[in-house]
């Protein structure tokens, strides 16, 4: 019982995580602002993430997959840094 | 090596949610306000999973319910409040 | 309840001294450029939809649009944000900020010969007409305008990622 209920959590994250990634896709269209892009790939990434531990058995500490988690939290430490740089200007 | 990535992680989840609250603060608009939320989310998310994994190894479960069925439990409520604000609230 | 800051303008010395006048519509700018809408505003037939989403959508405050008509108003030459910031008495480095932000909206377009220097340039025939329009608009309902101006609807998606902003002065 315990490992579908914990599938069904991941299932639902990895929705989750696509739908919010297609809203903040839609947001950079409109607004052509690079932040939304990063963020929209960094919650894909979490998804895939996420996606990836429903697959596996092993405990999630010694599989690579946290490096996943890594990149997406690093693509928004970027996004945010980025915002904040000097010299920036609008996106066509 | 896993440590130090769940506490970036958390980190990096809690800059932001601090960030978008005080943006919310100062503008009054909700969406800052969900998305603050779904950031504190995933900062409890990354560092109960620290807690799991690095700090408490050895047990499974709290209160009869496994480790990472709260976790998920709370990223889960964190992505819900995120898709609320993200509808309602965006535009 | 904190102020909203709608419009922040950091070392700007930029105020409108205006004398006091009516608009068409009745309303009143005072010295300090506080408007006053008129009593005849209501009925007035008002500013054009083309106009109205000129302002919603392009620009963002009263010195971007005194900006743009300057540039508009001298359309053959290209402006150095030095130039433009004397003209108007705002801040050079502010001045490159809001050049730049309305060549990204397709209102101005860099010289060719120089980089640094912005002309009018509008991105269609039917933006141009609704700059023009507004030129009138500006001259005839001053009032009006700067109402719409600051009665903008908050960006949410702007109020987003500026939230992700450590210092807020910059543009």
């Amino acid at each position: 019982m315990d490992s579908h209920l914990y599938e069904f959590m991941l299932g639902g994250l990895v929705m989750g995580c696509f739908v919010a990634g297609l809203f903040f896709l839609r947001f950079w269209r409109k607004t052509r602002d690079r932040l939304f892009a990063i963020f929209a790939l960094a919650f894909w990434l979490l998804g895939v993430n996420w996606l990836a531990l429903a697959f596996t058995e092993q405990d999630e500490v010694k599989t690579w997959y946290y490096a996943l988690r890594l990149l997406a939290f690093v693509l928004i430490l970027f996004a945010i840094i980025d915002k904040n740089r000097a010299g920036r200007r609008r996106e066509a | 090596m896993a440590a130090t990535v769940y506490i970036l992680c958390a980190l990096t989840s809690l800059a932001c949610a601090v960030m978008l609250w005080r943006g919310f603060v100062q503008s009054r608009a909700r969406f800052l306000m969900w998305s603050s939320l779904c950031f504190v989310a995933l900062a409890i998310n990354n560092v109960l999973l620290f807690t799991d994994k690095i700090v408490f190894p050895n047990v499974s479960d709290v209160l009869g319910v496994p480790f990472p069925i709260w976790r998920s439990v709370v990223a889960l409520i964190g992505l819900a409040l995120l898709i609320y604000g993200l509808i309602w609230d965006a535009e | 309840m904190s102020v909203r800051r709608v419009h922040p303008l950091p070392r700007c010395r930029y105020i409108p001294r205006l004398p006091a006048r009516r608009d068409v519509a009745g309303g009143t700018v005072d010295s300090r450029g506080r408007a006053r809408a008129g009593l005849r505003s209501l009925d007035d037939p008002g500013i054009s939809q083309d106009v109205r989403n000129l302002i919603v959508e392009r620009i963002d405050s009263v010195v971007q649009l005194e900006l743009l008509l300057l540039l508009q108003a001298n359309a053959g030459r290209a402006w150095t944000a030095a130039e433009v910031a004397q003209e108007l008495r705002i801040e050079p480095s502010w001045a490159t900020g809001q050049l730049g932000e309305l060549a990204g909206r397709g209102l101005l377009a860099p010289a060719p010969d120089a980089p640094d220097a912005f002309r009018y340039a509008a991105q269609s025939s039917a933006l141009d007409a609704a700059v023009v329009q507004l030129t009138k608009d500006y001259a005839q309902r001053r009032v009006t305008v700067i109402t719409l101006i600051f009665s903008k609807p908050v960006d949410k998606l702007r109020t987003f990622a500026d939230a992700f902003r450590l210092r807020k002065d910059k543009p």
